[in-house]
């Protein structure tokens, strides 16, 4: 590639200037990377701590480098607490969260990003003023609902909150990206070939929407994985406990230095899924929030 | 009036016949939003009436306005708002600085060439945003601690007392605790990402050959980001900016998990104080008034929100 780049006359002349740049080149990837760094320190300080020997963690100021690497913490915190009773419980949550929450918000997102109806301007000023409402100040009130509804500690509390908070956001970015991704003819074209209203809707829109419904999917699962606090409030009890709400009981109950590792390998299995599905899936975040503004 | 009416109705379903469809749609969309966002606030509004508790349930009274009154007249409250804000908007600040700067390190093409890297670069600097704010927190605490690997790095270079950086409640920088500082500090961490995420989707679409002009024009560096990515970002960072100052103003994850709003309430913000008025002192009337009071603060900002949001998302 350069080799071919270099035979060319008009290439060779460009040559100069990009070797002036080279500098802040590096300094621009410099920075780039003491800000990834920054980002991952946490995460580095967790994945160390996981592997390193206790004796390590009882001396001050531990070092920035384990030691030695030891893996059985990785096999013992299945043991010391229900991890994958947490596990599969924040499953349900995400998969019910995603399927109503992306669902509702599809449907929606496309009538608005559609059809010009009575009442399109007021349910998309509906939509956007609740991305506003702080989410504390539903606390109070969401709590005395499901409280009087009786879903406390129930397997529907979370799915329930979630899907509401979820779905004014997915909303919005899904009805972007149906305006963006591909103009109306195509839909009509296919009315027009007799297929019918739902048919353009599950045979044609949403198939090619994939993109926009993934990313929706994304942060919606995302979201209800990680939540902590109102899932403290509303799902504590053992059998419907998550994730979050879980280790943040064993912080609780073994906060000792010898107990770090241990926590720390379990805090690595929590935060893997996430960070799984945004690594293999990150070019579909930015699609959602690419087209949240158009 | 009659004829008015009836023509009325006729219309009406006229236009059900001709909307149905998309009626049918928005819906679901419409019916949630209702019940379950704008029915509890209207809610919170009654609650915020009574003395409502969870300690008597069903027993509730009501009070008038005395839980606005005890909001008004309590030093406690006047101090946690000052920290809220102070926390949102220097956290959001930090965010806004380090995010814009990684977007355009990573999207900014130099003759047509992109940074190498880039990707795995930018899937590094999503861990804050995607981590669970349980693991990030508690990770930070141990950070933070007094024996811990930041107090190890300033042993190193000299220092003789470790810093408690979320426990000191005498040392103030800018007449702001430390610990309020260091809980900015996460806060900054945490927002940056979605920064990044939100800046670097709107600078892929700005055209490489706008740079390259400028470029020739001997316009590089800052007056190169001054002149013409700002200008083009500035929409985007309006919206992020706003709703990043949202989700810390009414946010509590973090604030919650790091310190509970200690040592001494130096580090405590409203969400964390409604937490702890409703489910604490379960004193869910005076919380439902704490929300309601927040709520109304905002509503201001977010009318701006939707009003300017409507105008860009007009026209089909």
């Amino acid at each position: 590639m350069t080799a071919s780049m270099a035979a060319s006359p008009v290439r060779t002349g460009r040559v100069r200037p990009q070797r002036r740049i080279s500098g802040r080149r590096f300094a621009a990837y410099a920075a780039a990377v003491l800000l990834a760094c920054y980002a991952m320190l946490p995460l580095y300080w967790m994945v160390i701590t996981a592997v390193r020997p206790v004796s390590e963690l009882l001396t001050i100021y531990p070092s920035w480098f384990p030691g030695g690497v030891q893996f059985d913490r990785f096999v013992k915190i299945w043991q010391a607490i229900p991890l994958a009773t947490y596990m599969l419980n924040s499953a349900i949550v995400v998969l019910f969260t995603v399927l109503i929450g992306v669902t509702v918000a599809a449907l929606g997102g496309y009538a608005l990003s559609r059809f010009e109806f009575p009442g399109n301007g007021a349910v998309l000023a509906l939509v956007l003023f609740t991305q506003t409402i702080p989410t504390v100040v539903l606390l109070v009130p969401f709590y005395t609902l499901l409280h009087d509804a009786g879903l406390i500690n129930t397997r529907a509390a979370l799915p329930l909150s979630y899907t509401i908070w979820a779905v004014p956001y997915a909303t919005l970015i899904l009805r972007g990206y149906f305006k963006m991704a591909f103009s109306r003819d195509l839909e009509d074209a296919a009315r027009v070939d007799g297929c019918s209203r739902f048919g353009v809707l599950w045979r044609i829109v949403f198939p090619l929407s994939l993109p926009g419904l993934m990313s929706a999917a994304m942060l919606i699962a995302v979201f209800a994985w990680n939540e902590f606090l109102w899932a403290s409030l509303v799902a504590s009890q053992e059998q419907v406990r998550t994730v979050s709400v879980g280790l943040n009981q064993f912080v609780g109950r073994f906060g000792t230095n010898e107990n770090l590792p241990l926590w720390m390998a379990g805090a690595i299995f929590v935060a893997l899924p996430p960070i799984i599905l945004y690594v293999v899936a990150q070019r579909f975040v930015s699609v959602g929030y690419g087209v949240t503004e158009r | 009036m009659e004829v008015g009416s009836s023509l009325d109705r006729s219309r009406f379903r006229r236009s059900i016949r001709r909307h149905g469809w998309p009626l049918l749609l928005v819906t679901p969309v419409a019916v949630i939003l209702l019940l379950f966002m704008y029915a509890p606030i209207l809610d919170a509004v009654r609650l915020s009436l009574t003395d409502a508790s969870l300690l008597r349930p069903g027993q509730a009274q009501a009070v008038g306005l005395d839980n606005y009154l005890k909001i008004a007249t309590s030093k406690e409250f006047w101090g946690i708002a000052g920290q809220t804000i102070l926390w949102s908007v220097a956290s959001v600040a930090g965010a806004c600085v380090l995010g814009v700067l990684a977007a355009v390190l990573l999207t900014t093409h130099r003759r047509g060439r992109p940074l190498r890297g880039r990707v795995i670069i930018g899937g590094l600097i999503l861990a804050p945003f995607v981590a669970p704010p349980v693991v990030s927190a508690y990770t930070w605490i141990y950070l933070y601690s007094g024996s811990g690997p930041i107090n190890g790095v300033l042993n190193a270079l000299g220092a003789t007392e470790p810093v408690y950086f979320l426990g000191d409640t005498v040392t103030k920088i800018l007449g702001v605790a430390l610990p309020l500082w260091s809980m900015i500090q996460v806060g900054v961490w945490h927002g940056f990402p979605f920064f990044f995420l939100m800046v670097a989707a709107a600078l892929t679409s700005i055209p490489v050959e706008l740079h390259e002009a400028a470029e020739i024009d001997g316009a590089t560096g800052w007056r190169s980001f001054r002149s013409i990515t700002l200008p083009l970002i500035a929409p985007v960072l309006e919206v992020t900016i706003f709703l990043e100052l949202l989700f810390r103003l009414g946010g509590l994850d973090l604030p919650f998990l790091l310190t509970g709003g200690g040592p001494l309430g130096l580090t405590n913000v409203w969400g964390v104080f409604i937490y702890q008025v409703g489910f604490a002192r379960l004193e869910i009337g005076y919380g439902a008034a704490l929300g309601v009071v927040l709520f109304l603060i905002c509503t201001p900002f977010a009318i701006w929100y939707v009003r300017r949001s409507r105008r860009q998302l007009a026209g089909f």
